[in-house]
């Protein structure tokens, strides 16, 4: 039961101010009987019966509120508005006192809403309508609502909780970008997501050879069962294909990844899927956290779960990473338009990047610094200048340089290369 | 003007500053001083509201106000000083000596004192410091909680120079007002809680719920009533100690110290009288019912208004086996009289007294002691008018006495001192200590107590009509009882004497009314004198206890040839009623017959029992109900409460248990029932302090149960038993049998109770909710039932 318990001892309730009272009174009834004043005992049980009083008369043995919260949107872009509304219930034998409630949740959505919550009868429910909104990506906890039980003396003050929370996500922010001669389609020059071939077993039939199949195809048990050659014939789906590696190690090395370097990492990350994939169906794979998402089992990732992942996305242990890049270059598989949003990276790691990029396939490379101040051996150069020896088109990512001008730098490298 | 010259606020707090300033006016002798002082304060505190309008600074207010609160005492008070109305140097000169006026004026004269120009304007500063230190705490700094000491000190300015209680509404208005103010400050920081929450679902409708602020508001006058009544009730309640000073010289010096204490015998009663003290003055046992009041000290000397102790000489030393007075006045002069008496009229026993707290000189005896045993050889003095005096402070002894109680017929026989003078009661009335003291009249009062003679016994042929006339105009509803004396107004541009000022106000207590009886029964030529001591006390398995408070005082009158008799002219409410044979002024003029019977017949009764003195047959039979119940010990009183208390906490178990077994008595169907123990089983783990929303399902109950009371295995699957049932008996078709789910219903109810602590058991059980409930039903019926009356009544 989301329950609060106002207080232990009877005077914990009390504030400084009615621990004064109840002392000073007491000092006064002590006072005026030995002084045998019967007008300083009167004051003395005014000042102290007041604290004693609201003691006895607000006493509650328990608050058993329960909260329940509409989030509409739950999922928002940044700096939109969502509108919650909050249902306060009270399903617990007493009437609750007038309670002044104020949401618990991240400054980043704005102000904690105030309000009064009117004495609530068994059974009674209250409401209250708020809006928030954001401009920071993630996913934020509405809750839990703080409540303050206090006495119109200002004597007693109790604080309590009513556990339960909401969320809601917003997501990150999305720069719009120049498609330039990414989205141009085939036959244009440039970085086109490849089409490739899958091996997916959905689309696997068995035809006879014929002049210029490749031997690699030959299926051989059929050939073996028919006594002809048979290949496996493949629907060609001219899926272009995505392979988007963001960076989100906590710390290169013994540098510590700074917050805005992440942060420019996943809205580049977020404006560059929306570009690629609003542009064409493309099958995207979104590496991070360890985790690949989208392509498995015929999923498609669709722009609004990729965004979501973006948005909730945290630091992880270098280690992670590494797992990720493993699942980025089996992604990619035998060609895929591969994107990475890194950190200046160590040497291994720059390496196993490189390899995410199958032979022949584009790959880009945005690099940021990692913290705030450059440390030898992890500058974005270094990193850059490696992978573009191994083919990638890279740009090093100044300080303050904004993403649309970034990957217009990239889009320029990649012509570069593609020359 | 806007929000932040809290003008609300400042008038507020400028009436609990006046609250708290109007004792003061008990202190002086007239209001003149109160107008200006409403001015100047006034002034102050409009300054302040028009400051705080467009100040923030404290200082820069509070320094506006003082300068206009000095310019309007400037403009009331230095009109010829000042240019065109602003201060000069002479100003401050001439104000300067005003102030030096008032100074004199406090040196000189005890409260109250009169109110000059110099009084008017000191009281004027004195005003304006205290609304501007309430002003600016509470409303400038907005903490009400501290301005309650600034309201202390000015209410303690009074209280302590007063020595008595201040009359209650002195203490209400200040106190109430100060409580609102603290309430005003406490919900205005609800402010910065804007929104309300609103009804669930009901927006679209437009109800709203009432406003919390208003609810905070009413939560605040309740809490303010109850504490203010408290606060007047418990003081009344508490043992006090007798009023004492720390410093010498501020109001009056205190009566005693230690504990012991000795009545005044300049006789201002007025502190043991009010003194609530619970500790006994003294403690005593007696062989007959009731002893009557108990005697201090004779006092005949009245000078400047006021009796004085003076010891009548000769005296002789008193040991244990030393017959007193009475003794020969038994001997020589009762025994022809006690033969027409009636044997009730005599009555002999003892009293012995302990823990009495008396100091010496002073000891409280029963009227006609013979003998006085204090242990001591020679231990105590008897003077000529038969009031004894113990050397050291005694705190047990022992007294024989014969109370005799004269008849009416007695003491009209007795005719008048003045006529009776001739025949040999001379040496009577020697023997009786009747000198010229006990006839002299306080000049000063002479005129006022004439007049007052001539209404009540112009025709009056013996002393006895006289003061039975007397007193019974003194007992009459003329007359108020009160501790608190009117205030003292000029008669003609003269300070009356106490005793005219008494005859005038008609106020007092018993040392005015024993005082007016002594003197008009002396203006009327009767020998008078005034007797201090203590009402009898109270009962209590035998043992009497007489507590300070119970001090009194009395007039004896003297009567040739029966000697020094009581009378009592304190009202009713006091004293209880006066002595019988003081209460029947018609037995004679009425009717002879009446009157031969009652001095013949040897079985007349008074007419009621009154004092001990003159009810030897006072029996339970006489007593009246209430005296009876008066009567009762106090253990039974205790044992009484213990009881009711017990009953009055069965009330709620046993109401829900009622209710809950007419609820199932009432349903036939077993659905029903098992659907009825199901809620009452939610409802008492409830109690227990698992709460349960209404809206969950049986199963969704079941888990939250078993998660919440950490239900163990045996009792979860009981649980689940019985959420089984319920569903069965809920969704099933109608008829399917159903299991008897109460063994499985209580096993679960003591496995939840089991594991609460003892306090929210004894809660549970002694405060159900159910009981709760159905007592709000019958409480709600009992309200609407005059309403219905009226609906149905209505043709």
């Amino acid at each position: 039961m989301p329950g609060a318990r106002p207080r232990r001892r009877w005077t914990d309730a009390l504030t400084l101010r009615g621990r004064c009272f109840l002392a000073a009174g007491t000092a006064l009834v002590a006072s005026g009987m030995l002084l045998g004043f019967r007008d300083i005992t009167r004051i003395g049980v005014l000042v102290c019966g007041l604290p004693l009083a609201i003691l006895l008369l607000t006493r509650r043995q328990r608050l058993g509120l329960v909260t329940t919260r509409t989030v509409v949107p739950t999922i928002l872009p940044m700096d939109q508005w969502c509108e919650v509304t909050l249902t306060v219930e009270n399903p617990g034998a007493e009437t609750t006192p007038i309670l002044m409630a104020e949401e618990q949740f991240d400054y980043a959505l704005g102000d904690r809403p105030r309000f009064l919550i009117p004495r609530m009868a068994t059974g009674a429910s209250h409401q209250v309508t708020y809006r928030v909104r954001s401009s920071v990506r993630g996913r934020h906890h509405l809750g839990p609502l703080g409540l303050r039980i206090k006495d119109p003396f200002d004597l007693t003050l109790a604080l309590a909780v009513v556990h339960g929370r909401s969320e809601v996500i917003v997501l990150p922010r999305i720069v719009p970008l120049n498609s330039g001669s990414i989205s141009g389609g085939l036959g244009n020059e440039g970085s086109i997501p490849h089409m490739i071939a899958l091996h997916g077993e959905d689309d696997v039939s068995v035809r006879e050879y014929r002049d210029g199949d490749d031997l690699r195809r030959i299926h051989w048990p059929a050939t073996a069962k028919t006594g002809d050659l048979m290949v496996r014939q493949e629907d060609r789906p001219a899926t272009r294909r995505v392979v988007l590696v963001v960076d989100d190690r906590a710390a290169n090395g013994h540098t510590p990844r700074s917050s805005a370097s992440f942060e420019w990492a996943i809205t580049a990350a977020a404006s560059i899927s929306q570009l690629l994939m609003a542009n064409s169906a493309t099958s995207t794979h979104l590496v991070l956290g360890g985790t690949a998402f989208g392509g498995q089992g015929g999923d498609v990732l669709s722009p609004e779960v990729a965004l979501t992942e973006m948005a909730v996305a945290e630091l992880h242990e270098p280690a992670a990473f590494t797992v990720g890049l493993e699942l980025a270059a089996d992604a990619a598989g035998a060609g895929a338009l591969c994107v990475a949003v890194v950190a200046a990276l160590p040497q291994a790691e720059t390496d196993a990047l490189a390899r995410v990029r199958p032979p022949g396939s584009p790959g880009l490379a945005l690099v940021t610094p990692v913290g705030d101040r450059a440390e030898a051996g992890s500058e974005p150069a270094v990193t850059v200048q490696r992978l573009r020896e191994r083919g990638w088109a890279a740009v090093a990512v100044e300080p303050g340089m904004s993403v649309a001008d970034a990957w217009d730098a990239l889009q320029g490298a990649a012509a570069g290369v593609a020359r | 003007m806007n929000n932040n010259s809290r003008a609300g606020d400042a008038l507020l707090a400028w009436a609990c500053a006046w609250a708290a300033l109007a004792p003061l006016t008990t202190l002086l002798d007239s209001l003149a001083w109160v107008m200006p002082a409403v001015v100047v304060t006034l002034a102050a505190m409009l300054a302040g509201i028009a400051m705080r309008a467009w100040v923030r600074s404290a200082p820069a207010i509070v320094a506006v106000q003082l300068a206009a609160g000095l310019e309007a005492v400037v403009l009331l008070h230095g009109r010829g000083h000042s240019f065109y109305g602003l201060p000069k140097v002479e100003t401050i000169l001439a104000l300067n000596n005003i102030l030096i006026e008032a100074r004199e004026t406090m040196q000189m004269y005890s409260a109250p004192a009169p109110t000059n120009r110099g009084m008017i304007v000191a009281l004027s500063l004195i005003a304006l410091l205290v609304v501007l230190a309430i002003d600016l705490l509470a409303v400038t700094a907005r903490a009400p909680a501290a301005a309650g000491l600034a309201l202390l000190t000015a209410y303690l300015i009074t209280a302590a120079n007063r020595g008595e209680t201040l009359p209650l509404h002195y203490f209400l208005l200040p106190a109430g007002l100060w409580l609102i103010l603290l309430a005003r400050t406490g919900t205005a920081g609800l402010r910065r809680w804007p929104t309300v929450a609103t009804i669930a679902g009901d927006r679209a409708r437009g109800r709203r719920p009432g406003d919390p602020r208003r609810a905070f508001g009413q939560l605040a006058a309740r809490i303010g009533a109850v504490v203010l009544a408290l606060a007047v009730l418990v003081p009344m309640l508490a043992p006090h100690l007798p009023t004492r000073y720390l410093t010498d010289g501020l109001g009056r010096s205190g009566a005693g110290t230690g504990g012991s204490f000795s009545l005044s015998t300049t006789l201002d009663l007025r502190q043991s009288l009010e003194s609530q003290s619970s500790a006994p003055a003294l403690k005593y046992r007696t062989s007959l019912a009731n002893v009557g009041p108990l005697r201090v000290a004779v006092l005949t000397d009245y000078r400047n208004g006021e009796f004085r102790a003076r010891p009548q000489y000769p005296a002789t030393s008193v040991g244990d086996t030393t017959a007193l007075h009475m003794v020969t006045a038994l001997d020589e002069w009762w025994r022809p009289l006690l033969a027409e008496l009636p044997d009730s009229a005599r009555r002999d026993g003892t009293f012995t007294a302990y823990d009495s707290s008396l100091r010496s000189p002073q000891i409280a005896m029963p009227y006609g002691a013979r003998y006085l045993r204090t242990g001591q050889q020679d231990g105590a003095v008897e003077f000529s008018d038969s009031s004894v005096e113990v050397l050291d402070r005694t705190p047990e002894y022992e007294v024989d006495f014969t109370a005799v109680n004269p008849t009416p017929q007695m003491l009209a026989a007795a005719g008048s001192f003045g006529e009776a003078t001739t025949d040999g009661s001379t040496s009577f009335a020697d023997l009786n200590a009747v000198t010229p003291d006990t006839l002299a009249v306080d000049p000063d009062a002479q005129p006022a107590l004439d007049a007052v003679l001539m209404d009540l016994v112009g025709d009056a042929t013996t002393d006895l009509e006289r003061v039975v006339a007397i007193q019974s105009w003194l007992r009459s509803s003329e007359f108020t009882y009160s501790l608190d004396l009117a205030p003292v107004e000029p008669i003609n541009g003269v300070i009356p004497d106490p005793l005219t000022h008494f005859l005038a106000t008609k106020q007092g207590y018993c040392q005015q009314f024993a005082s007016a009886m002594v003197m008009l029964a002396r203006s009327a030529g009767i020998p008078a004198r005034m007797a201090i001591g203590f009402l009898p006390g109270t009962v209590n398995v035998g043992e009497w206890t007489v507590r300070r408070s119970d001090a009194h005082a009395w007039p004896e009158i003297y009567f040739s040839t029966v000697g020094w008799v009581r009378f009592d002219p304190t009202p009713a409410s006091r004293s209880g009623s006066a002595p019988a044979y003081a209460r029947l002024p018609t037995d004679e003029s009425s009717s002879t017959s009446t009157s031969s019977s009652s001095t013949t017949a040897p079985t007349q009764r008074p007419t009621r029992p009154e004092d001990g003195l003159d009810s030897p047959q006072l029996g339970p039979v006489d007593r009246s109900v209430w005296q009876r119940i008066d009567a009762l010990p106090t253990s039974f009183w205790v044992i009484a409460a213990v009881i009711a208390g017990g009953l009055a906490a069965l009330v709620l178990p046993v109401t829900s248990a009622l209710a809950r077994r007419r609820r199932l008595a009432a349903l036939s169907e077993d659905r029903d029932i098992i659907e009825e123990r199901w809620q009452d089983l939610i409802a008492r783990i409830d109690d227990l302090g698992i709460s349960t929303p209404t809206s969950l399902t049986p199963r969704q109950v079941q888990s939250h149960l078993t998660d919440a009371a950490v239900l163990d295995q045996a009792t979860s699957a009981a649980l689940g038993r019985v959420v089984d049932v319920v569903e069965v008996a809920r969704y099933a078709q109608p008829g399917t049998p159903l299991a008897d789910p109460s063994a499985d219903i209580d096993s679960i109810y003591d496995s939840v109770e089991t594991s609460r602590s003892p306090r929210t058991r004894l809660r549970a059980r002694l405060v159900p909710y159910a009981g709760l409930r159905s007592l709000h039903t019958l409480l709600a019926r009992v309200r609407a039932l005059p309403s219905r009356l009226s609906r149905d009544l209505r043709p």
